[in-house]
């Protein structure tokens, strides 16, 4: 693994973020403009139940902070699949581990700066003062999402070299099953029974509901904490090989030459 | 020496539920310098050769080796290079972004890319259109931009697949002269694959014809002047199967 390569990457990603309107567009405007609607939401809601509109925010926070994170990886790759330049990265020596660690990074550091406006907005705008007072376990559910994240957009990165570039929709969907299944806005005994143990192995599962309890009751079990941090550092782990893989098998079966 | 060095490579593929071979027991050997030119008609398999050249693919069986080296070793890469006629990069990057950021992945030092930049601008005419972006350019300056960039790691193995292909003739004579002149200049080795068999005649020193995975004959394209046949008559004879 050479640093040249992943920095030369990282700048490449940054020039290209830069320069396509709608990729800023995706990044911002969606999960500003969402804070907005909830956090005015939960104004609202205010009235009646505080605690409803804080948890709709503080979970839109999180979901949107989880979609860019892996979104941002995906897309990177994507946009080299479409813009046909996917082969000449391979042909110039960069590696299946440089390719898929700086759109990681490059991510991290784009889903980090949204988190922090959306925090910031949250809390000039809509007075949510729990991500301040609450800064430490706050930190500690954006680390687990983040890792989440990032495993499943390795997952997504490894079906795309399997699959071909029509399931590219896969970077912006997939994202959704695991929000669903993660019982976002309700606890995970209203889902059916079978679809409870699924939520369980969910890796932002645990997240929603530490936020959930920071929200109605101020505090949050450290074992529902450790757990979220195993089920997520074990989907991270578990992704790499799985991308690998991939990799190895597109390359068998021609898929890499075709994603260019 | 040899620069290419092509063992016994097969591939299938599976399509409409058949195996089928795109390449067959491939051997091919290419010196240090030479240009050889593999031409063969449509999905005859020079393309797939070309990408397991370039471990894009792997072969079922077979191996190559570059200048000695296996290319299931990744290094290989740093003397490879390719330039297709059909290259695209991110239409969003400018002539310059590309070339900088493809030295910056070749571990070129600052001063040492901004003069490689300045040679291979200045050898390829792109000096009046370092920051136009790449959706911009015509398939010309695509082409020559492709090259500029094929050659920023001084190469010593130089695959071009199609250079010219849908270029205007004086374009295309242009890209040619280049070619020849990297060929001389930088003695770099190039394996060639083209349609245009003016073109293979014009440029390599010897040619294998490829047709369904594999390679029918190898020889110098001296024997079609010595014959006052063209290389064109050649391939219609054999794609005939004359």
């Amino acid at each position: 693994m050479k640093v040249n390569r992943i920095l030369a990457l990282l700048y490449r990603d940054f020039l290209i973020f830069s320069r396509v309107k709608w990729r800023l567009a995706e990044t911002f405007y969606f999960p500003i403009t969402t804070i907005l609607i909830w956090g005015l939401f939960s104004i609202f809601m205010g009235r009646f139940a505080v605690e409803a509109g804080l948890i709709v925010l503080v979970m839109n926070i999180f979901w949107n902070f989880a979609y860019t994170a892996q979104n941002t990886t995906n897309m990177s790759m994507l946009e080299d699949v479409w813009s046909g330049g996917f082969r000449q990265l391979f042909v110039s020596g960069i590696t299946a581990t440089e390719f898929v660690i700086a759109r990681l990074l490059f991510s991290m550091i784009i889903s980090l700066f949204l988190i922090l406006v959306m925090s910031i907005i949250s809390y000039y705008v809509f007075d949510v003062s729990l991500i301040i007072q609450k800064f430490s376990i706050f930190t500690i559910l954006t680390f687990i999402t983040m890792i989440s994240s990032l495993a499943l957009a390795v997952i997504i990165a490894a079906l795309l070299f399997v699959f071909g570039r029509e399931y590219g929709f896969l970077a912006w969907t997939m994202l959704q099953l695991f929000i669903l299944l993660s019982a976002p806005f309700y606890t995970v005994d209203i889902l059916p029974k079978p679809v409870q143990y699924i939520s369980q192995l969910m890796p932002y599962t645990d997240v929603f509901e530490s936020a959930r309890n920071l929200i109605t009751t101020g505090t949050v079990s450290s074992n529902l904490l450790l757990r979220g941090f195993v089920i997520s550092i074990s989907y991270l782990l578990i992704s790499f090989p799985i991308y690998y893989s991939a990799f190895n098998l597109a390359r068998k079966n021609g898929n890499l030459v075709k994603l260019s | 020496m040899k620069a290419i060095e092509i063992r016994n490579v097969s591939k299938t593929f599976k399509g409409y539920g058949q195996k089928f071979y795109a390449l067959k027991n491939v051997s091919l050997d290419i010196t240090q310098g030479e240009i050889l030119a593999l031409i063969g008609p449509n999905g005859s398999g020079k393309t797939t050769l070309i990408n397991i050249i370039l471990g894009l693919l792997l072969p079922e069986k077979g191996r190559i080796k570059i200048f000695g080296k296996s290319v299931e070793d990744a290094s290989f890469l740093e003397n490879v290079n390719l330039a297709s006629g059909e290259e695209k990069f991110h239409w969003m990057m400018t002539v310059n972004d590309i070339l900088n950021f493809f030295s910056s992945v070749y571990g070129l030092d600052s001063s040492v890319r901004k003069q490689r930049i300045k040679e291979l601008v200045n050898l390829l005419g792109l000096s009046n259109i370092l920051k136009r972006r790449f959706d911009w350019l015509s398939t010309g300056e695509r082409m020559r931009l492709a090259l500029a960039k094929s050659l920023l790691n001084k190469p010593k193995v130089l695959l071009l697949d199609e250079p010219t292909l849908g270029l205007d003739p004086e374009i295309a004579i242009k890209i040619r002269n280049e070619i020849k002149k990297l060929n001389k200049i930088y003695k770099v080795t190039i394996l060639l694959t083209s349609h245009y068999m003016l073109e293979v005649e014009q440029l390599a020193d010897r040619f294998a014809f490829i047709n369904k995975g594999e390679i029918v004959e190898i020889g110098e394209i001296s024997q079609f002047k010595r014959k006052r046949q063209t290389l064109e008559e050649y391939f219609v004879e054999k794609v005939e199967g004359k």
